[in-house]
Parts: structure tokens; sequence; C-alpha cells
């Protein structure tokens, strides 16, 4: 493979709003499927005589390439542009899988967001959702896919596309999205209008191609200027070593000699030597999973949910923060005292929601409601919260990967979230 | 609404611990529904190894915690993380 910056970009939108569809039309034409498999699906459709070939025959086929040998790098599937090497990760349906997402280590650096100009179809609940979620994952960098511009009111019309762009801009400004640096495009996956090359049916469009929107996107910055935050996997006695911590950086660089501390167990150390697989590193950077060998501390001493920083930059330990919350799903409704499980970063620790200061209306970004007496499955609010215990969260606008959680109960995925205010102990 | 795959790495307790039996152990404990995609050792620091696990199960089955539950009790293991998750 060339030396083309890699990126991953996640696909998200409504359920049949065409994502999966999306996905297999950029691989068919650029190239990824292998002519093998289409021919051998032209042969099945001449066979069962079908005169036309279809393309979901397509997609099934590569499902099937992919159910072989299988691996999670295979799942994600490849492609190249003249630009960029992209991975796709097409996000799960369930939202019992967000907290996969949110505490996951594959960290998407774009997403397509694909909503339907079909008639009846437009900005739905998964749509508002998932923009929700895209950015509570720190993904800040978004294209709008208006699909099925084929099965709009009538075929293909303007109007639907803007009236549709209206809306998601809408709700894209809501959760704080700067709308000058989205990308909006009108396609249809299933016809391929506007996917790789500009299409006559929507001679009206002066913008971009899809293919051309990803290659717009900008190579993702390694988050190194930002202070040292590791969050702590596991820890090790390791004999003829010491002491190992092993994990992943999130932001920052780790270096041999450094003064380290871990949050929230308040124990200071040195780092001795940093290993990655079989070599011994001089510094660690952000994606790197390593093991750590530290002088002054002991196995006891420190634990799994612990992060480390630089002893000059501590991991914050607040007393209380803020957030912005969606409810995903509960049963009935959440009032303040509900205490359930946050899993933010490595730890996970019970948190109580101590006080519902505002609901937003997801339409407008509006204060819909002050002080709210409960909260619902589809709201978005601004909660404050108090953890149980002693927990380490950041700011998400200064330090976003240590600033996003998801919100566990009764076995489900209740919420997630972003830490947008600090009260320091 | 189709299958999800996942991919968890299991860290063991110690660089000492048995890593086939190990494996073995993780592919007795995967709970009904799921599907062991497959399994690797991979090293990560001063001899200590992970077990990359990949597994599928149905987007509607909701959610991987029982895998990670289920894998977390096994005796040996220090900890599960998922490492990647998507729509096949
Ligand atoms: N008319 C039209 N139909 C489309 C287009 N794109 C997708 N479809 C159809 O919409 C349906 C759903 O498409 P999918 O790609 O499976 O949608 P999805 O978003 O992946 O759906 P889930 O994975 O179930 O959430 C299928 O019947 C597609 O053939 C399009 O551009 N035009
Ligand atoms: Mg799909």
């Amino acid at each position: 493979m060339a030396e083309k910056p890699h990126m991953n970009l996640v696909f998200i939108g409504h359920v049949d709003h065409g994502k999966s569809t999306t996905v297999g039309r950029l691989l068919l034409e650029t190239g990824v499927v292998p002519a093998h498999v289409i021919e051998e699906y032209r042969k099945k459709a001449a066979e069962k005589g079908k005169a036309t070939f279809e393309f979901a025959w397509v997609m099934d086929a590569l499902k099937e390439e992919r159910e072989r040998g299988l691996t999670i790098d295979v799942a994600h599937k490849r492609f190249d542009t003249s630009k960029y090497y992209f991975t796709i990760i097409d996000a799960p349906g369930h939202r019992d899988f967000v907290k996969n997402m949110i505490t996951g280590t594959s960290q998407a650096d774009a997403a397509v967001l694909v909503v339907s100009a079909a008639e009846g179809d437009g900005v739905q609940a998964q749509t508002k959702e998932h923009v929700f979620l895209a950015r509570t994952l720190g993904v800040t960098q978004l294209i709008v896919a208006i699909n099925k511009m084929d099965a709009a009111k009538p075929g293909y019309n303007e109007k639907r596309y803007n009236d549709v762009k209206e809306d998601v801009t809408k709700l894209l400004k809501t959760v704080g999205y700067k709308i000058d640096t989205v990308q909006f495009v009108p396609i249809s996956a299933l016809k391929s209008d506007n996917i790789i090359k500009p299409s006559e049916n929507i001679k009206w469009f002066k913008g971009a191609t899809f293919l051309q929107t990803l290659d717009n996107l900008k190579v993702p910055e390694k988050p190194t200027a930002l202070p040292l935050r590791l969050p702590v996997q596991d820890v090790y006695t390791i004999t003829g070593v010491g002491t190992v911590p092993v994990g992943r950086v999130e932001c920052g660089v780790m270096k041999a000699g450094d003064k380290i501390i871990f949050q929230p167990a308040n124990v200071a150390g040195e780092v001795k030597t940093i290993e990655m697989h079989h070599e011994q590193i001089p510094q660690a950077v952000p994606g790197d999973n390593v093991g750590f060998n530290v002088r002054g501390i002991s196995k006891k001493d420190v634990k799994r949910g612990d992060v480390v920083g630089h002893s000059d930059n501590p991991p914050t330990v607040p007393k209380t923060f803020t957030a912005q919350v969606a409810i995903l799903q509960h049963p009935s409704a959440i009032a303040a005292g509900y205490t359930p499980v946050f899993h933010c970063h490595t730890s996970q620790v019970a948190c109580i929601f101590e006080e519902l200061q505002k609901k937003l209306d997801p339409k407008t970004g509006q204060v819909k409601e002050e002080k709210p007496e409960f909260l619902k499955t589809g709201d978005i609010a601004i909660v404050k919260i108090r953890p149980t215990r002693p927990m380490v969260i950041e700011k998400a606008k200064d330090i976003p990967p240590l600033g996003r959680f998801a919100v566990r109960d009764m076995g489900q995925t209740v919420a997630a979230g972003l830490c947008i205010d600090i009260e320091k102990k | 609404m189709g299958e999800v795959i996942v991919g968890l790495k299991v860290m063991p307790e110690s660089p000492e611990t048995n890593m086939e039996k190990l494996k073995n152990d993780i592919k007795n404990a995967i709970p009904k529904g799921v599907k062991l995609r497959g399994m690797s050792e991979k090293y990560i620091a001063f001899g200590l190894k992970a077990v990359d696990v990949t597994v599928t199960m149905p987007d509607s089955a909701g959610g991987s915690e029982n895998v990670e539950n289920a894998l977390s009790k096994i005796p040996g293991v220090s900890s599960v993380e998922v490492t990647g998750t998507g729509l096949l």
C-alpha cells in the first residue's frame, strides 16, 4: 500500500436510509469488489432468468467474502481514493453497541451521515441520535449524504434536497457542529448518482461528488499537543522488571524518564522504560498500546481505571461535573437521584444525576425546559453529575478522548454524553 | 439489521498464565448466540501477551456485554476490552 494517509470513516444514519448501500456502492465504484465476484453474480442472475444485474447481489457477495476468514480488520472495509486510504465502519443499529463505540478503541476520524430524501423520510429519530453520538465520539469532520434522491417526489428535485439539508443543519447546530465545515452532498446510492461522477439527474448541484467530499477531508492530527492521558487497563508485577501498568495513550506523549502521576489513586512515579510489542521505545504517542515500568510504585497502588498524566498537569478528579447527555433508551423516566454506572475510558463508576438543569429541543438547540422534572428516551439535556467515588473525567472541549462516557443500567446503554464543565475538588 | 462483528482484547493475570489453556477456556465460555470467529495471541510488552478474540452476533442481540462478562469470569483473566465494533 502506498504511503497515503489513513482515515477511519464511520457510516451513521436512520434505519434503511441507505448506509450499507452507500458503502457497497463506494466499494464497487472504487474497484474494491473483485471482478470475479461481480462476474459470478452476473452468471447467477442469468441462470435465474433475471435480465438485470441487481446491485443487492453485490452486497450479498461482499458479505459472503467477509464471512470467510474473518477478523475485525476484514470487517472494516477498505478502499482508496487518490488522496487517502480509508477503512469503513458501518455502525450497528442497536443502541447497546453504543458503549462499544464510545469506549472501544477504533476512533473514527470522520463520519458520513446518510439521510434519505425519499418521500416521508428526512430527519428521523435515529438521525438525531447518531448525530449526537458522532459529536460525543469526538468526530468533528462530517459529510451529510442526502441519499435516495431518485425517490424524492418529484425525483431528483432541488427543493427536497434543500429542505432536508435545512432540517439536518438545524440538528447539527444543536449539538455544536460548525456548519461551514460540514459537507452536504445529494446522491442516489442505488442508481449511482453523484457518487464518483457528477450526475445528469442532479444538474442543479454544483458541489462535489461524494468521492470528492471524502478527498476534501483533512488529515486527522494526532493529539500529541494535548496533555498526557493514559487510562490504565491492567497492572502487572513482572519478575525482573517490576511494576508494569498497561494501557493505550489517548493523548499527549509519554517518555522514558517522565515524572508521572496516577489519578484518582494520587500516586506518583517515574517512567523507567516503555515497551510496545517486542521493542523498547523512547516515547509513546496517541494510539500506542504500551506497557511501561514505573519506579516508585507497587501493583497494589494503582489499578484499572486510573489515568496517567504528567505530575505538572495531572488528570482531573472533579467533585461534580456538568454533562450534555442524550437519553438513548430508558423504560420509564429519569429523575434527579438516578444513579447508573458511567463507563468513561477504562473506568466504571456509579454516578448520581444530581440536578436536571435544562432540556434541549433537538430540532432547534434551544432550551425547551428549565429544571425539567424528568428525562425520557429521546431527550437531550444538561445535567449535573456527582460520582459516588473519585474518577477522572475531563472537559471534552479540552481533552476530547477523556470527556465522553456511556451510561449503563439494567444491562442496557441508557445514555451517552459529554462532560462540558468541571467543579474542582 | 445484520451481523455485528466485535473485537475483544483479553488480558491474562500474569505473563506466566498458560495461554493455551486460556484460549481453550475462551472457546468454551462464548455464550449462546455468539459466534467465535478468530483468536490470536498478541504480544503486548515485557513478555506479556493478550488474546485477540473476534466474535459476531446479530445486531438484534443488543450489545456485547454478555460476551465481555463471560470472558471476564474465566479464571486467569485480568480484563476484557472491546477493541472494535462494526456491522458485517
Ligand atoms: N430508491 C432508492 N433506494 C435506496 C437507495 N439507497 C438504498 N436504497 C434502498 O433502501 C433500503 C435500505 O438500504 P440499506 O443500505 O440496507 O440501508 P441501511 O441504512 O444500511 O439500513 P440498516 O442497516 O438496516 O439501518 C434497501 O432496500 C435499498 O435498496 C437509493 O439511493 N435510492
Ligand atoms: Mg445496513
